[in-house]
């Protein structure tokens, strides 16, 4: 591995409007693309997670209070928020090979080995691996590493989708769709058209196409969605470990549409293991899975 | 309990008619309900400049003006205001807990005479600005100069002023209570049949006990209403069996849970006076039934572990164990009938061995329940389920029942949201 | 309650002038008892020199009143006591009954004239019948005469009655008191030396227990909060419905509230134990609830008068025969015994069109008062009835506003009356004061011209 390349902290709203920048540009060329992932990681300096950001964050999910002392532990979510202006200029640099606005989450991989507090100074290297076809373009693997003072906090592997820029030969057809039967479910979520600007105003990923349903059309969408990490927030609430040290994945199939309700269930299939399934009540259809490791 | 500890009498009780939502009560408030309730109680048993231990009650939808809800109904009593007056708040237990705990002051020899109740009401139901709206009006509230004040206030947005109601969905989950007890319910194999059959034994209770004349002196009309007016006498199983669930729908065929046997939304207030032996003597007041034991209850039902509305099966076995007793002691059994379905599954629990081995501890299951007596003059299904006031109506309707059979035993369950439940122990006298 | 504008405009200065032009009614603003009030202010003349005058006279000055066998010309009277039990004849009425009439223009407003004298009944002696009769006679026709809220009544008494009996006390206080307000042309009569003079005449029934029937609301409230006011503790009945009323009604007196159907036949039992458990005791019942389902005899159902014979009749029979048999209620205290007091209606002494099934029940009550009379003499109790005439009720309210104009002014008054009068004469009923009266049906009508 190549010695990373240190950046400032990039600032999320400058990128979103580069990645519109070269949107338009690539619409001018749109062949030429790099085959190749950027070899060297990106590194960050965090001055770390403030105690205002915690408490919008809480607010967002109506969750517990992080007084420092009995819950000091922030949650992954709050971490993978901090991280990912590192993803996104990591995938917004010249040399990267799919463009980033129209990128889809398709899933993510955290082990959060120790925990993360509040006021900590953070060092956050992302790197690009794994360009892979998929039957819808072509993705990639975001790896986040997070540290404090040489010791690693927090690793995560986000799978990114560059929707229909095919930079491989389109794979054979998919593999037949497995017929979802939704779990005894043991919450409904009721998501409100803010639900998008609600997380975008803590998260700062003001990405237009969780915003309004305006800004969503212009990307294809018909309705505006909810961000996939704010379902991995509503997931993991009140289920993580103060003193980490566990796994938590979550696999994205269909976006929620805004305004719109989820279905959730938490299945408990092991002693330490859960299993998370959200889906559209009314239709069946899943929108994630996932699950909680506990160490 | 201990042989020490002095009994705690009920001296009677007095509720006025529940009333469907958005009905006849549409324009009465929780402190209008529960004043009328305790003022008929105070008319019923001359209490009137009677200064009393202690008011204890509640109501689980509730104003914030209304934050001393209790005592200021009692101000509006001829009872003695020195009376002392408190607001508890258990959910749907809220009566219960009140009454429980009032017997206990009794019992300590902390107080000798007190007044449990509650109210509810969905059609004066507080509404609620959004958070956005509230944070800009309280900014705006906090802000020292007009100029500050315009500038908190323009950041106002049309869809700030959309009202909130409050739902009775739970708020850990999102689900509503029904949408609960019908996981529940499909768990336990509870079929649409004994739902209904549930539901229509429940209406003709009620009736047959109004027409008995058994709710004279138990209930007292409120704005022109004098009996509830969910009571359908003409409900049978046929009937009930043609509507559509509204519950569980997502079971498809398998959804069992509909409005009939479901309580609706329901406005009204209940009141139930309790005293030392000593007390009701000294002021002639007839003794009812002694409030014996009372235990309250909790699951985690958040991932579904358990059933939301199952509380009440724990609580039981602790307060029967505690007490030495079995359900075959008990004469008569007042399960809340929140949903048929949450009387049935909690009777199918007791009746599981594996449930009651596993789940509550016990050695053997706690049996079944006769269901001649269980529910003899209605329940919530037929009068509805005023949340707080429904405590009320269950001790004071189970408490004459048993008058006059000295040393007979009520068992009461009372679920509530939130995973609670209470369980409760009268004794006839 | 309807207003009764044209009272309040007649006793306007103007209003008096032009009614008074017009020929039109004069109805005077009553006086009506409150707590405190004196039995009446201003001389009391007695007239007619007898033993029992004398008595009366030592009973009038033990009240502290201003007691005249004589008053000056000008001098204005409040009351005049008329004793004639001496009258043997027509005859030698004539000496008293002119005294009585120089008097009348002396009268205060709402004086009262009070006739005393022996039961004509009760005398086999044509001459002496007939000049008892001519007093009822004179004293009804004066009734009509009197002005200005003046009353005149009488105060029948029994052959061989002492006339210090405490009843002839407790007749004449009531008679000359506010508490009559609405009272004139009637006769009290005193048959026994029975009953007890209050200690305090402004609480005559503490310590006693009473139930009042139909106590939601109109004349039953009225007879609740009236009991009250003088001393007795007041079980407030009526039907379930009844019960957001009957509540306020009970916290008003500091009664207890009973919710129950009078015509169930267990009615009277739920009474009895209701008033063991929290009072121990009964000793008054008012039998006041009572429906009205007018119709023409000719249209007359099986619903209509079946109900208005249950409820306003058949009930209050039930009832007493459970309560006469119950040892709470019958238990006699000394010279005083239980007191029952039922409506009866002035519909059930002169009938009313439109009200067969109302007017069969209600001189039914007439019928049963007289008739259970000795039953309740056995255990010195009373029962006596009370039969309004138009009364300024809910009900009355809902009249045509032309008939009830007419209603009110119907009578020697000239006015309706209030519920309170209708409470007052029972009060007295009950009172242990009265319990030398039974049988009897006391109308508080103003002395309608409708049916005598």
């Amino acid at each position: 591995m190549t010695e990373p390349r240190r950046i400032p902290l990039p600032e999320l709203g400058s990128l979103y409007r580069k990645a519109a920048l070269d949107a338009a540009k690539s619409k001018l060329s749109t062949t030429g693309s790099l085959k190749a992932l950027p070899q060297r990681p990106v590194l960050a300096e965090h001055p770390g997670i403030t105690e205002e950001q915690a408490e919008a964050y809480r607010q967002l999910v109506h969750g517990e209070v992080f007084d420092g002392v009995h819950r000091a532990s922030l949650p992954s979510v709050l971490v993978h928020i901090a991280g990912f202006p590192v993803q996104m200029a990591l995938m917004s640099q010249r040399e990267f090979p799919l463009p980033l606005l129209g990128m889809v989450h398709l899933s993510n991989h955290v082990h959060h080995h120790h925990p993360v507090t509040a006021g900590q100074p953070l060092q956050i290297l992302a790197r690009a691996e794994n360009l892979a076809p998929h039957r819808r373009g072509t993705q990639v693997d975001i790896v986040l590493e997070i540290s404090a003072a040489g010791q690693l906090l927090y690793s995560s592997t986000s799978v990114y989708l560059g929707r229909g820029s095919y930079l491989f030969d389109k794979p054979d057809a998919a593999a037949p769709r497995e017929d979802f039967t939704p779990p005894v479910k043991t919450a409904l979520w009721t998501l409100g058209a803010e639900a998008g600007r609600d997380y975008a105003a803590v998260s700062g990923d003001y990405n237009p196409i969780h915003l309004t349903g305006l800004t969503a059309k212009a990307l294809g969408q018909k309705r505006a969605i909810v961000h996939g990490m704010y379902s991995a927030a509503r997931m993991l609430e009140g289920r993580e470990p103060e003193g980490a040290g566990h796994q938590w994945s979550i696999q994205f199939a269909a976006p929620v549409a805004l305004p719109g309700k989820v279905a959730f269930a938490a299945e408990q299939v092991e002693e330490k293991v859960t299993r998370f399934t959200g889906w559209n009540p009314r239709r069946a259809k899943p929108h994630f899975t996932g699950e909680l490791i506990l160490p | 309990m201990a042989e020490t500890v002095r009994e705690a009498v009920i001296i009677g009780g007095n509720r006025i008619p529940f009333a469907r939502a958005h009905g006849a009560y549409a324009k009465a408030s929780n402190q209008d309900m529960l004043t009328s309730a305790l003022n008929g109680l105070v008319a019923r048993y001359g209490l009137q400049g009677q200064q009393l231990g202690a008011v204890s009650g509640g109501a689980v939808l509730k104003h914030s003006k209304n934050f001393n809800l209790v005592r200021e109904s009692v101000l509006g009593t001829p009872l003695d205001p020195k009376t002392p007056a408190y607001d508890v708040q258990m959910a749907c237990a809220t009566g219960t807990e009140a009454i429980g705990s009032l017997a206990n002051k009794i019992k300590l020899g902390q107080i000798d005479s007190g007044i449990g109740g509650g109210v509810d009401s969905i059609s004066d139901a507080p509404i609620v600005v959004t958070d956005e709206l509230r944070g800009i009006l309280m900014e705006a509230n906090r802000a020292k100069t007009l100029g500050a004040r315009l500038k908190a206030l323009a950041q106002i947005r049309p869809g700030h002023l959309a009202p909130q109601a409050p739902g009775t969905g739970e708020p850990r989950t999102g689900l509503s209570m029904g949408e609960h007890m019908a996981i529940t319910a499909h768990q336990w194999g509870i079929t649409r049949e004994e739902q209904d059959e549930l539901a229509a034994a429940s209406h003709r209770n009620l009736s047959a006990t109004y027409e008995q004349g058994f709710f004279d002196d138990l209930v007292t009309p409120f704005k022109g209403i004098s009996k509830d007016n969910n009571m359908r006498g003409d409900s049978t199983v046929e009937k009930l069996a043609k509507l559509s669930p509204v519950f569980g729908k997502d079971l498809g065929e398998e959804a069992t849970m509909t409005a009939a046997n479901s309580t609706p939304l329901t406005d009204g207030a209940s009141a139930v006076l309790l005293g030392s032996e000593e007390w009701a003597d000294a002021h002639d007041l007839p003794k009812l039934a002694n409030f014996v034991d009372y235990e309250q209850g909790a699951v985690d039902f958040v991932d579904g572990a358990e059933g939301l509305l199952m509380a009440p099966t724990y609580a039981a076995a602790r307060m029967l164990t505690r007490n030495n007793l079995s359900f075959e002691d008990f004469e008569y059994f007042e399960i809340h009938e929140a949903f048929a379905s949450t009387v049935l599954a909690q009777m199918k629990a007791w009746e599981s061995a594996e449930f009651c081995r596993d789940k509550l501890g016990l050695d053997a299951p706690l049996g079944s329940i006769d269901r001649s007596k269980l529910n003899v003059t209605g329940s919530s299904l037929a009068t509805g389920h005023p949340f707080a006031a429904t405590g009320g109506r269950i001790v004071a309707t189970l408490a004459k029942l048993l008058h006059g059979k000295p040393g007979k035993l009520g068992f009461i369950s009372v679920c509530a949201a939130g995973g609670q439940g209470i369980t409760a122990i009268i004794e006839g006298r | 309650m309807a207003k009764d504008s044209y009272t309040e405009f007649a006793n306007t200065g103007f209003g008096r002038r032009i009614t008074k032009a017009l020929g039109l009614p004069q109805p005077a603003k009553l006086r009506r008892y409150s707590p405190g009030d004196p039995v009446i202010e201003g001389p009391v003349v007695l007239v007619g020199q007898s033993e029992a005058s004398d008595l009366i006279a030592g009973r009038l000055l033990d009240w502290d009143l201003d007691v005249r066998r004589h008053v000056g010309p000008k001098e204005k009277v409040a009351a005049v006591v008329a004793v004639f039990d001496s009258a043997h004849s027509p005859a030698n009425l004539s000496e008293s009954v002119l005294e009585l009439g120089g008097l009348l223009k002396q009268l205060k407003p709402s004086a009262r004239v009070i006739t005393v004298f022996r039961n004509p009944d009760h005398t086999e002696d044509p001459a002496a019948r007939a000049a008892r009769k001519g007093i009822e006679g004179l004293t009804r026709s004066l009734a009509h005469e009197m002005r200005a809220g003046g009353t005149a009544n009488g105060l029948i008494l029994h052959e061989n009655l002492d006339p210090a009996a405490p009843s002839v006390a407790g007749a004449l206080r009531f008679l000359l008191s506010g508490r009559s307000a609405f009272v004139s042309g009637q006769f009290i009569t005193v048959d026994s030396v029975n009953g007890t003079l209050p200690e305090d005449w402004s609480a005559p029934l503490r310590n006693q227990v009473a139930v009042v029937t139909g106590a939601a609301r109109g004349i039953g409230a009225a007879i609740a909060r009236t009991l009250h006011r003088d001393g007795a503790q007041v079980i407030a009945v009526d039907i379930p419905a009844a019960g957001e009323q009957l509540t306020q009604v009970a916290n008003q007196v500091s009664g207890t509230a009973l919710q129950v159907d009078i015509t169930e036949q267990d009615a009277a039992e739920r009474i009895l134990a209701h008033a063991e458990q929290h009072y121990g005791r009964l000793d008054i019942v008012v039998h006041n609830a009572g429906i009205t389902r007018d119709k023409l005899l000719a249209n007359m159902d099986a619903g209509r008068w079946d109900s208005v014979i249950a409820v306003n009749i058949e009930s209050q029979l039930r009832m007493n025969q459970v309560f006469l048999d119950s040892e709470l209620f019958s238990r006699t205290e000394s010279t005083v015994g239980p007191r029952i007091v039922s409506l009866a209606s002035t519909s059930g002494i002169a009938g009313n069109r439109g009200q067969t099934n109302y007017a069969a029940s209600k001189a039914g009550v007439i019928g049963m008062v007289s008739a259970a009379s000795a039953q309740l003499a056995a255990r010195h109790g009373t029962i006596n009835a009370v039969a309004p005439g138009f009364i300024e009720t809910e009900m009355t309210a809902k009249m045509p506003m032309a008939t009830r104009e007419v209603a009110r002014r119907l009578n020697s008054l000239s006015q309706g009356g209030r519920p309170e009068d209708v409470a007052e004469t029972i009060a007295y009923l009950v009172s242990p004061a009265a319990a030398g009266t039974s049988g009897l049906t006391m109308r508080v009508c103003g002395q309608n011209l409708v049916g005598a």
